[in-house]
């Protein structure tokens, strides 16, 4: 355990000193802005919605890049197999970068945050909605994070980890319009598929209500692909 | 060099598509469905460099687990069946957990309690390509409904698939709900259920919940109501048009009321509406009202400004005093662009059930005063509000204390069980019938006396949309200013770093 | 000591490593030798744990080690490939393997390391910016942090210059006492001056194994040379029917594989006897290259 909090705190600080990460919080932050900034300033009205779901469609591509060097840096035996020799476990390794890109993940949305308090700060907004929405979006994240580490522990090779990272997202995005696809027979099948997708219950989470299985589908989407990560680097 | 895959570019052709479709629906002022074409097109470029690379990717899975034994993969792969099967175990029964401000996806306890006890089914028609947002409401609705009422069976049709059912139902509009009781189908349409179709400054309305219960109230019998109109048609509020009585009297009916129009005061102690003529009231109806009253029968009497205290006797039985001139709320004057006065709720039953977010809005009112202990006041005005001088007419009334009262007024009371006084007709009129807070008070005040409280309508309930109060541009500009200044921070703080380990390499070497 | 029992590894269709078993002694340093596939680097990833293995077992000092979970030994691995972060100072990395290791002292330790290894001068440089041999010798530096139990170092002489290879075969030497070292290399120098065990890897499979000297005398490498004046091919004769072993071509010059007094007075009689003059008698050693290929050779011979 003692091993697993020092790895994060050492990935944090690497994460903390490089200026892609500052490059990446930029630009996702110039886009939250903008969206938010479109609808005070066009229609009057500063409704956060919508922008937390921008947030949650563009992490779709932005998540896929944080996690492609994961596993690629050097060559065959790289900083991985290193920390493995010096025993710590696989799923302690996987867990450590993990935290390490929530904690991005937590400081790209700190500017739902910041909008959020100029909402409190000028109207009335709905914090049950908001707090409801905001734990959606980081679930929502997560799981993409989960997905985008195992398929790039798959793969040394960049465009296909990329590829198969956003295709399998957004793949899983557009399941939730799957019982559009079957019906008679099929109906139940296009149920279970949509609610399979990571998108149904994020929809959920964006309108305030939400069920407990939704936040539990969620959480399998975010501890299962990494539970396969660290099963996939044992020796 | 080695030449990047044809895969590559096909990658790079994706992103540019995509961040184009994006920057298109981002800022495009008309609406347009490039920005889906384009999408569509950037998924096709995907799945076709995926294509490329599936040679590749198939090795990547042939040599995944190259650690772990066939049994992890197994064991992962039973854990994961288990988790779905228990997933589906759970969905059985569970509750939906709204934190919402409004409960706007939960149902109502009053609501819940009264569906339970009747048998209904419900066939819903809506097309979900269509009203996509509409569809995922009334889908939310009605598995919220299931889960509370799980007797109630609710049938879907799609009209685009199933159309010649659809035309059987005779629906109009969509998406609509059917619902069938045991000898009669009400229709709920869409305006029923979404009301106006623009977002309203609070956002999507959803009438879902009073509809339903509206709908199965009114596939019972009906509680007779009489109506006693003494002077239909000739006053300025409920006209004979199409948008006054009659709507009234279509709402009373939907309602499960069954009124009766009299000209004289029915002997029945069955509740009755009376509109009292704004002039002098003929003594004999005040003599019949008298009566009536006093001998218990349940009655709303409608108020005007004038005659100067109505039924004299009863007032002094009963222990009120209408003030009878209308009371004006200051911000009218200090150019607030309502119209109309915002009362307060009393803490009497009928109001208890009234909702805060969509008041009762009146023109402008009279008022009543009460010391007794059976008044309960179920409308008042603001604290802030007095009498105008009726002769003034000045912009700016001044108050006089001699003949005036500061507020709170009560604008409606209720006196015992058996009546219910509601000053000012005008709240009843063609422009304000169609508020729902001002249906709901009078239908509220009908389930009172006829001892159906638990009747009383859900009120509809938003979407917690709640604007920004920045009225000045400037304040606005600021705020966007904040915004874009910390991307730019963000990326300032990146060149910084990037420049120190430039320099660290150049010094290095 | 370490020990591997009938180990073997299959990768699909290639057989990595066949029943391998051999120990390794605390306090010796084995080499691990073999031509270019023959599952060196195989063998060194499935005692770092990084490698399963599909059968036979590993045990340390008499208890087995299980197949699963961490290993009883704590490791200084140097592998073929880059192996440190190159966005890391060299002492961020050095300080963060030795917390990693559980060193309470870490930046002490890290500095005598960096001062043993030469490389004190580029702690507060990033591993990028290093040239190879720096940071060979930084991964060498994060390998003996800790004092670990088994180093196993995968041609820890890739990219150092020669006089930087001395020094580690130093430090290797000084620090071997109460560690258990396999060392994987190419350079047969390592063979006389660092190795005290040889384990010859061909194949996936062990073809020698044992201490130097012994390994070296059973491959015939020969350690004295007698140059007579003139032929005499009835010495040739007399030292076959005596059973001793030696090689001539020319019935002049002998090379004998094991020589001491004894068998110096026994052949000094035959000489004797027939009265040849001795030119010359020297302690020869055969080029290691090539006692170890001609080995290799004659392996494959007995193979075909």
């Amino acid at each position: 355990m003692n091993q697993f909090f020092l790895l994060s705190a050492h990935l944090l600080r690497v994460q903390i000193s490089s200026s892609g990460t500052y490059y990446i919080l930029g630009a996702f932050w110039l886009l939250l802005a903008y969206i938010f900034s479109l609808s005070m300033v066009q229609v009057r009205q500063a409704n956060i919605i919508p922008v937390f779901w921008w947030a949650g469609f563009s992490s779709l591509f932005l998540i896929p890049i944080l996690c492609l060097n994961t596993y690629l840096k050097g060559s065959v035996d790289n900083f991985f197999t290193l920390q493995r020799t010096l025993g710590i476990s696989t799923a302690s390794i996987t867990l450590g970068y993990f935290v390490q890109r929530v904690v991005l993940l937590l400081l790209l949305d700190s500017i739902l945050a910041i909008q959020y308090g100029f909402l409190v700060l000028y109207g009335s907004p709905d914090h049950g909605l908001h707090t409801c929405a905001f734990l959606g979006l980081l679930c929502l994240q997560m799981a993409y994070l989960s997905v985008s580490l195992f398929v790039s522990s798959l793969s040394k090779d960049r465009i296909l980890t990329m590829m198969t990272s956003v295709g399998l997202l957004l793949g899983l995005w557009l399941l939730s319009y799957a019982n559009q696809l079957f019906s008679g027979i099929l109906t139940p099948l296009g149920q279970i598929l949509r609610k399979g997708s990571l998108y149904y219950p994020f929809s959920h989470f964006l309108s305030g209500a939400f069920y407990p299985t939704e936040l539990l589908s969620l959480c399998i989407w975010i501890f299962f692909p990494l539970w396969l990560c660290s099963i996939q680097g044992k020796r | 060099m080695r030449f990047p895959r044809f895969s590559f570019f096909l990658l790079c052709l994706f992103c540019a598509i995509l961040l184009f479709a994006f920057t298109l629906l981002l800022t495009s002022t008309a609406p347009t469905d490039l920005p889906a074409k384009l999408a569509s097109l950037s998924l096709f470029v995907l799945a076709l460099a995926m294509t490329l690379e599936a040679p590749l990717l198939t090795r990547g899975v042939q040599q995944l687990g190259s650690g772990a034994n066939t049994r992890d993969w197994i064991r992962s792969l039973l854990i994961l069946v288990f988790l779905i099967f228990f997933l589906m175990l759970l969905e059985r029964g569970e509750r939906l957990m709204d934190f919402s401000e409004d409960g706007f996806h939960q149902l109502r306890q009053s609501s819940i309690r009264f569906l339970a006890q009747r048998k209904f089914s419900l066939t819903v028609f809506a097309m979900r390509n269509r009203d996509a947002e509409l569809y995922g409401i009334l889908e939310r609705f009605l598995e919220v409904l299931q889960t509370h009422l799980p007797q109630a069976s609710v049938r879907w049709i799609d009209p685009s698939t199933q159309p010649t059912q659809a035309r059987e139902s005779g629906i109009r509009t969509l998406p609509s709900i059917l619902v069938q009781g045991e000898a009669d189908t009400v229709l709920i349409g869409r305006s029923q259920l979404f009301g106006n179709m623009g977002k309203t400054a609070r956002g999507r309305a959803f009438y879902g919940e009073s509809a339903l219960v509206e709908a199965v109230k009114s596939l019972e019998n009906s509680q007779v109501v009489h109506l006693l109109f003494p002077e239909l048609g000739k006053g300025p509020f409920l006209d004979l048009s199409a948008g006054g009585y009659s709507q009234f009297v279509q709402l009373l009916k939907s309602q499960g009321f069954l009124p009766s129009i009299s000209e004289t005061l029915p002997s029945t102690s069955e509740p009755t509406l009376v509109f009292l003529p704004p002039r002098k009231i003929p003594l004999p109806l005040s003599l019949e009202l008298v009566k009536r009253i006093q001998s218990g029968a349940k009655t709303i009497l409608f108020f005007e400004p004038s005659p100067h205290q109505p039924l004299g006797e009863l007032s002094r039985e009963m222990e009120w005093e209408y003030l009878g001139f209308p009371v004006v709320d200051p911000l009218r004057n200090a150019g607030n662009e309502l119209s109309f006065l915002l009362p307060h709720f009393g803490s009497h039953p009928i109001a208890a059930r009234l909702d805060n977010h969509f008041p009762v809005l009146l023109p402008g009112t009279s008022a009543f005063l009460s010391n007794s202990p059976r008044a309960q006041p179920i409308l008042r005005s603001s604290s802030f509000s007095w009498a105008e001088n009726p002769s003034g007419g000045s912009k700016n009334p001044v108050f006089n204390p001699e003949s005036e009262r500061k507020g709170p007024l009560d604008l409606a009371l209720g006196i015992g069980e058996n009546l219910v006084l509601l000053a000012d007709q005008g709240f009843l009129s063609n422009e304000f019938l169609p508020h729902p807070g001002n249906q709901a008070l009078i239908l509220n005040s009908l389930y009172f006396l006829s001892g159906r409280l638990e009747r009383a309508s859900a009120y509809p309930k938003f979407i917690s949309e709640r604007p920004l109060q920045v009225p000045e541009q400037t304040r606005r500009n600021w705020i966007a200013l904040i915004l874009f200044l910390l991307p730019l921070s963000a990326w300032c703080i990146g060149g910084l770093l990037s420049f120190l380990r430039w320099r660290e390499q150049y010094s290095s070497k | 000591m370490l020990e591997l029992h009938q180990v073997s590894k299959r990768f699909q269709d290639i057989e990595a490593l066949c029943n391998i078993s051999l120990s390794l002694k605390k306090g010796e340093v084995s080499l691990l030798l073999g031509p270019n596939g023959a599952g060196k680097t195989t063998l060194i990833r499935i005692l770092a744990g990084l490698l399963g293995y599909d059968c036979g077992f590993l045990s340390l000092n008499g208890l087995e080690v299980p197949k699963r979970g961490a290993l009883p030994y704590s490791i200084g691995y140097l592998g073929e490939g880059e192996l440190l972060d190159p966005d890391l100072k060299v002492q961020t990395l050095l300080r963060f393997i030795g917390l990693l290791k559980g060193l309470d002292q870490s930046r002490q330790q890290v500095r005598d390391w960096a001062r043993k290894f030469g490389i004190e001068h580029t702690l507060k440089r990033r591993i990028s910016h290093l040239s190879s041999g720096h940071k060979q010798r930084v991964a060498l530096a994060q390998c003996f942090l800790g004092n670990p139990d088994v180093l196993l170092l995968d041609e820890p002489g890739n990219s150092l210059d020669p006089a930087q290879y001395r020094e580690f075969e130093k430090i290797l030497l000084r620090e071997r006492k109460d560690k258990i070292i396999l060392l994987s290399t190419h350079r047969l120098l390592d063979i006389e001056r660092i190795g005290d065990r040889l384990i010859l890897l061909n194949e996936g499979r062990i073809m020698a194994q044992g201490r130097k000297e012994d390994l070296l005398h059973s491959m015939g490498a020969h350690t004295h040379k007698l140059v007579l004046e003139r032929t005499d091919p009835s010495l040739s004769w007399s030292l076959i029917q005596s059973n001793y072993q030696f090689q001539t071509q020319d019935h002049r010059t002998f090379y004998f594989p094991h020589w001491n007094m004894p068998i110096q007075n026994q052949i000094f009689k035959l000489l004797s006897v027939r009265a040849t003059p001795v030119n010359s008698l020297e302690s020869f050693h055969q080029r290691i290259e090539d006692v170890f290929f001609e080995y290799l050779e004659k392996e494959k011979g007995k193979k075909t």
